[in-house]
């Protein structure tokens, strides 16, 4: 079964339009979403969660469909995004202790064990914490579940060297369970290369490749990740 | 003015020069409004209305702070929006006011009268910008606590600007030449003003707890988180209502009172518009996330009512139930528009949820008109709560809304 299944989507958002995609993701992937800016990685995202619902097209995450068994996916699902704002809370704890309300699968060690490695104190106000502090936040939040999905948009934007490898260590222990799908988008290329095994290029809205990495570096040999996508959105490739 | 400070004085986003042009207006009329009827002590309203340019420019300085200019252009700059302009701006306004008033025969405040009103405006700017000064200043050395300057501020806008109680003329002739001497001092010291307090600071929940963790998980710890704030702003309002009531004993509180009532749905607003894309990511569908949120603002909304009606009871005034209506439905009407429009937007949308709302907030308090203008606000309402819906589950601006925070300052918050 697949983690995500995209069928002829397409959103319009003023001059630009994302789609029509046609995507699957496989369940047990490590899927490297890339694209330059702008090219609607966060918009496809959001459509997974729920957030801006697409002008057409079928979109099932998890076997179900989106928007309307939205609650049952996200539920099951983790997000990760830049763009996530905890201020309203005022400190990591009440962020923390807010979202938990809603996740039954919430594990309160595995959290604390995450602050700690992520050097995250609970009592910081979050309107103090720097940038990569506050995706450290999230991706502690999206790591304390059980979730079936990872989706993380750009995570690893503004993280130190050691969280980086942290965060690379966390989400290959998350895949050794069964099923577990995690959705990277990101611009670092060297990192994704090493740690997906799908990749998905999207450019002005289009997706112009997807499918195993392994086949996709393999065709291109001996070309690396960043070289191919840098050959593809040129055209040339 | 140097070619540098003349560029950032004009740094003036054409939205907030639209907002200006409508605070000179409403000042051009208050001015010919107060020459032809001089009651009471000189008008220094409009004074207030303009200095408010000195603030909003704050959020501006990360930016220019990063341009090839000197901190003595910044601060002249700063200085030219918050005391000079206005200077200039007002002295026009009430030329234009005199004119038109001699030119239709009303002229009726003395030429006397006049130029303590216009030095007394400019006064007022100068005040403000002192207050932009000392606010981060008090802010580094007493924290939170610094939020208290308010209050004494706050008598002193209400003694200067509507009191009836004495004449203020003795006191502007000593203010207008120490507040002139302050200008000056002011535009001598560029360069070393101290940088400015970010706006969101008073609206953000403080995070001073949350270390261990609670035991009642969700919607409660965003409501604890908030506490505070509101609890603040509650405080606030029931000063700011009796002490305007002490100075001004004729004002009817419960005629415009009711806008001090909006200020706790101000921050609920901001909060959950910054908190948007954290709530959609949790497991609710749209339809109970609205509601969650709709009932949350109500909530919040009514007990600052509850507590703006005890309010009224000490000031001896009386506000018909049904005109209640209006404020309480007040944060259905904002959220949304911030929700589609952003947050910059949405403080108009502030002043236009006001101004949509007043007319029938007026009308619910006559016995006659009352039940029309209560079927017409709880059309609103429930029109609102629809567009709230609508931004949640199928809009997409409601998770790009850029949260009101300027750039922090190291070491300044």
């Amino acid at each position: 079964m697949n983690a995500i299944a995209l069928k002829g989507v397409e959103r319009r958002l003023g001059d630009f339009v994302l789609g029509p995609l046609d995507l699957t993701v496989p369940r047990g992937a490590v899927l490297a979403f890339v694209g330059p800016n702008g090219a609607g990685k966060t918009t496809t995202l959001d459509l997974l969660m729920g957030m801006g619902s697409a002008d057409r097209g079928e979109i099932a995450v998890l076997g179900k469909h989106m928007p309307r068994d939205q609650v049952a996916i996200k539920s099951k699902v983790a997000y990760v995004s830049p763009d996530l704002n905890f201020t309203p809370w005022g400190s990591v704890g009440r962020a923390l202790d807010f979202v938990r309300g809603f996740y039954p699968d919430w594990d309160v060690t595995r959290c604390d064990r995450l602050l700690e490695e992520f050097s995250v104190a609970r009592k910081e106000r979050v309107a103090a914490l720097s940038f990569g502090a506050r995706i450290k936040l999230s991706l502690v939040m999206a790591l304390s579940r059980d979730a079936e999905l990872l989706l993380l948009d750009e995570p690893t934007v503004g993280l130190d060297v050691n969280a980086r490898l942290l965060l690379f260590r966390e989400i290959r222990d998350f895949v050794k369970r069964a099923d577990r799908t995690v959705v990277i988008s990101s611009h670092q290329l060297s990192d994704l290369e090493k740690l997906a095994d799908h990749v998905a290029i999207l450019n002005k809205g289009k997706l112009i490749a997807a499918g195993p990495m392994a086949e996709l570096v393999e065709r291109h040999a001996p070309k690396s990740l960043e070289e191919i996508f840098v050959g593809l959105i040129a055209g040339g490739a | 003015m140097s070619g540098a400070v003349l560029r950032l004085v004009r740094d003036i986003p054409p939205l907030m020069a639209a907002y200006l042009l409508f605070q000179a207006v409403l000042g051009l009329i208050l001015d010919f409004s107060w020459i032809t009827h001089p009651y009471g002590n000189p008008m220094l309203m409009p004074g207030v209305l303009l200095a408010i340019n000195g603030s909003v420019i704050a959020p501006k300085l990360p930016v220019w702070r990063m341009l090839p200019v000197t901190a003595r252009d910044i601060d002249r700059a700063r200085w030219w929006h918050s005391v000079g302009i206005p200077f200039v701006l007002l002295g026009f306004l009430m030329a234009a006011s005199v004119l038109i008033a001699m030119a239709l025969g009303t002229r009726n405040a003395s030429w006397r009268d006049i130029g303590l009103s216009w030095g007394g405006q400019c006064a007022v700017c100068v005040i403000m910008a002192l207050v932009w000064m000392v606010m981060p200043l008090a802010r580094r050395k007493w924290g939170r606590w610094s939020g208290l300057i308010v209050l004494p501020l706050l008598l002193l806008y209400f003694r200067l600007l509507v009191s009836e109680r004495g004449d203020l003329r003795p006191s502007l002739e000593m203010a207008i030449p120490a507040a002139i001497l302050a200008a000056i001092l002011l535009y001598a010291l560029a360069g070393r003003w101290p940088l400015p307090q970010s706006s969101a600071i008073w609206a953000t929940p403080s995070g001073a707890a949350g270390k261990a963790p609670s035991r009642f998980p969700g919607w409660p710890v965003l409501l604890r988180a908030n506490l505070g704030v509101w609890l603040w702003l509650w405080s606030l309002m029931a000063f700011g209502c009796l002490a305007l009531k002490y100075f001004m004993p004729s004002f009817d509180l419960a005629l415009f009172g009711w806008i001090f009532g909006l200020m706790s749905a101000q921050v609920a607003v901001i909060n959950l518009t910054t908190g948007m894309r954290v709530f959609r990511a949790l497991p609710l569908s749209g339809a109970r996330l609205s509601f969650v949120l709709v009932l949350l603002l109500v909530c919040v909304q009514g007990l600052s009512l509850s507590l703006f009606r005890l309010v009224l009871e000490i000031a001896g005034d009386t506000m018909p139930a049904p005109a209640f209506l209006a404020p309480l439905i007040f944060p259905l009407l904002y959220f949304p528009a911030a929700l589609r429009f952003g947050m910059r937007v949405a403080q108009f949308g502030y002043a236009l949820a006001i101004i949509v709302l007043a007319p029938l907030q007026l009308m619910s308090r006559d016995t006659g008109t009352a039940p029309g203008a209560m079927t017409g606000l709880l059309l609103i309402a429930a029109l609102s709560s629809l567009w709230i819906w609508r931004e949640i589950a199928h809009g997409h601006h409601a998770y790009r809304v850029q949260p009101l925070v300027p750039a922090r300052w190291r070491g300044a918050d």
